[in-house]
């Protein structure tokens, strides 16, 4: 799941780029923002995921950030991309209800796409702590979960943006409002702290 | 800060891994439809969101629940604290006179209710239907709403009440 190109959804040849969707959907046209949410919604959703843990919580703030942008659509200036910020509402969002559920340790976590047990780097983890390989995928989606979320909201987000969505610092520096060196520093940090939680698996690499 | 990704290889490689975690099969088909519903019909709202809109505060106090196990926790005491005493009251013996234990009348041998003149109204007919279960066929009650027994808190007879009456056997 890289995130560094505009488009993962592959929209169709013929259809029209951002910003001519961005201003027809502001003119009230449904058929260009609902292009728009195709376009974005696996990235969208994938943030939400990743930093929820929770399927259910993802779906929620995934379409609330997209009918929130559609309300605001009328306020973006196009200082940045569409996309950018798209992701700024998104994340706010997250941010937020991670505040509110601060206390809630909930962990329901999606199945692994069958692409999963394929994955070389995923085999060299989970092959030799036991035969059971789909019990051992399980253990380390539920424990890699669990380490992303005893992070901060701000670290986890820095977190899921670069190391999993693939963002560069300064695009994650401009959704997030702050500048290029407190993304990296809030980066080691976060990582530092993963790799104590995760050292189990980390250790067999 | 190359030194510092070099460090952190093995954690970027685990985290990539979380790009196996997908929501269930055709949601993104259905995805851009239901938010240009809801973009819509913004008052389509689900069964659960529609009762918390009319009770705005029960979905606050959830939150709040949700959100501070320690105030969970004082309710519930509270809860069970009030639900003990209720119970502890209720079994002292000054209460019994007209508690709950008094509710089952004592029949009489010639099938007639003995009543007191303490007894409340609602202690009356459930007298006159444990008297029923004893001898079916030998009561007759009166079926008009209007005679029937009013509850009350004071534990005076209602003067509408009348007496259940036996033909005997």
């Amino acid at each position: 799941m890289t995130m560094a190109a505009p488009a993962t959804n592959s929209p169709a040849a013929a259809e029209p780029d951002e910003m001519t969707l961005v201003s027809q959907a502001r003119r009230g046209d449904m058929d260009a923002y609902s292009s728009l949410v195709r376009r974005y919604q696996e990235r969208i959703y994938a943030t939400m995921y990743h930093m929820t843990s929770n399927h259910e919580d993802a779906n929620d703030l995934a379409q609330e950030s997209f009918i929130k942008a559609y309300q605001a659509l009328k306020s973006f200036k196009g200082d940045s991309s569409f996309y950018t910020w798209l992701y700024r509402i998104a994340v706010n969002k997250a941010i937020n209800f991670i505040k509110q559920r601060r206390n809630r340790v909930q962990l329901s976590l999606n199945d692994l796409d069958i692409n999963a047990e394929h994955d070389p780097d995923l085999v060299a983890l989970v092959s030799h702590k036991t035969p059971h390989r789909a019990a051992a995928l399980s253990e380390l989606q539920e424990k890699l979960n669990a380490a992303i979320l005893k992070l901060s909201e701000q670290h986890r987000a820095v977190v899921v943006l670069h190391d999993v969505q693939g963002l560069p610092h300064e695009e994650i520096a401009e959704i997030m409002g702050c500048n290029v060196g407190t993304i990296r520093s809030r980066l080691f940090y976060a990582r530092q702290q993963l790799q104590g939680l995760l050292a189990e698996y980390l250790d067999k690499k | 800060m190359s030194e510092n990704e070099n460090n952190f290889e093995s954690l970027r490689q685990l985290l990539a891994l979380k790009k196996h975690e997908v929501p269930p099969p055709g949601y993104f088909d259905r995805f851009p439809n239901r938010v240009v519903n809801q973009i819509q019909s913004p008052n389509q709202f689900t069964e659960s969101q529609r009762f918390f809109l009319m009770v705005p505060w029960l979905f606050r106090l959830l939150l709040e629940m949700q959100a501070r196990p320690a105030l969970t926790g004082s309710i519930a005491t509270g809860v069970f604290v009030v639900l003990a005493a209720g119970l502890i009251i209720a079994g002292r013996p000054d209460s019994q006179a007209t508690g709950p234990s008094n509710l089952l009348a004592p029949v009489s041998a010639d099938g007639s209710l003995a009543l007191s003149q303490a007894m409340a109204p609602a202690d009356l007919m459930t007298g006159v239907s444990n008297a029923a279960d004893s001898s079916p066929e030998g009561l007759a009650i009166s079926t008009n709403l209007s005679l029937q027994p009013v509850a009350s808190m004071f534990g005076h007879p209602n003067s509408l009440v009348q007496p259940a009456s036996f033909t005997g056997n």
